[in-house]
């Protein structure tokens, strides 16, 4: 519990400046704190510093456009990840040698693998921008802003997709959002 | 005019001199006030009386004691010291003919 509790201070820390980070640990080090009592203290120095940090306009456009980017990015994967899953699961349930064989399913193959990647890539590109915005505008308070970016992500666009399987009517989804969409934003805030 | 909790912190970081950083300070106001003083408070108005010019921080050396980690030591200026002697004059003449003030 003890060792648990450390590592939480020491995470809960990181919303700290380096230089102050430092000069607070070696202090609870000094003093011999508890650990409950050093996260009191980290939380506590972690919240005023984020409430100063909101007096100013920056953190709240970025919250601004966190709201309808994250449900515009939520909307358009779940979109694509329908239109996707349908061509994804018709390929993969009736899958045979002859689609390498014939020219026409072959092309229609490449057409579509052609087509989806670059709508992919797109999705992902948008949602690394977004992040890189977010965090150009309010960097010191992405602690905040990213569990909402998340939740707007998990709230927005949830429609089922109309496929008898419940792998690609509900897993694929989620699959096409955390990876085309939530790991480019969060890359995108961590080296903005 | 500063407030009550910045003078605290003023006269523990004069008393404390050239020891004076963010654990001994804590520990001075502390033993003042007999009541606990939270990191968060302490830093935030270090942080604001730095900004008002009256004290001045930098980062000391490390010491094994810390863990290796640095300190952040702190010197009243000569504006500050101006404003503690003020706040303690102006504290002293509102108290006059108080019961709890000494004659």
């Amino acid at each position: 519990m003890n060792r648990f509790c450390w590592r939480l201070v020491d995470f809960v820390s990181r919303a700290l400046e380096p230089s102050e980070r430092h000069a607070i640990r070696g202090d609870l080090a000094e003093t011999g704190a508890s650990a409950g009592q050093a996260l009191r203290d980290v939380l506590g120095l972690v919240a005023r510093r984020q409430a100063a940090l909101w007096k100013h306009w920056r953190p709240w456009l970025a919250l601004g456009i966190t709201a309808p980017f994250g449900l515009a990015l939520s909307v358009a994967s779940q979109s694509l990840a329908g239109e996707s899953a349908i061509y994804v699961w018709l390929y993969a349930e009736n899958w045979t040698s002859a689609y390498l064989t014939n020219p026409g399913a072959r092309m229609d193959l490449l057409q579509f693998s052609v087509y989806f990647l670059l709508e992919f890539l797109a999705l992902a590109a948008g949602a690394w921008l977004s992040g890189k915005l977010i965090a150009a505008i309010a960097r010191p308070t992405v602690v905040v802003i990213v569990p909402l970016f998340c939740i707007t992500l998990l709230i927005g666009g949830t429609s089922p997709i109309g496929i008898p399987s419940m792998f690609y009517a509900v897993i694929f989804p989620i699959i096409v959002r955390g990876v085309f969409v939530l790991c480019p934003a969060l890359l995108g805030i961590a080296y903005e | 005019m500063l407030g009550e909790f910045e003078y605290l912190l003023l006269a523990a970081a004069v008393r404390l001199g050239e020891d004076a950083y963010g654990a001994t300070i804590r520990a001075d106001i502390e033993d003042a006030t007999g009541r606990h003083c939270s990191i968060g408070a302490l830093y935030t108005t270090l942080d604001r009386l730095e900004a008002k010019g009256y004290i001045k921080t930098w980062m000391g050396d490390p010491t094994p004691e810390r863990g290796g980690r640095p300190k952040r030591m702190v010197r009243v200026t000569a504006t500050g010291q101006r404003a503690a002697r003020e706040f303690y004059t102006a504290m002293t003449r509102g108290s006059r003919g108080l019961s709890w003030a000494r004659p």
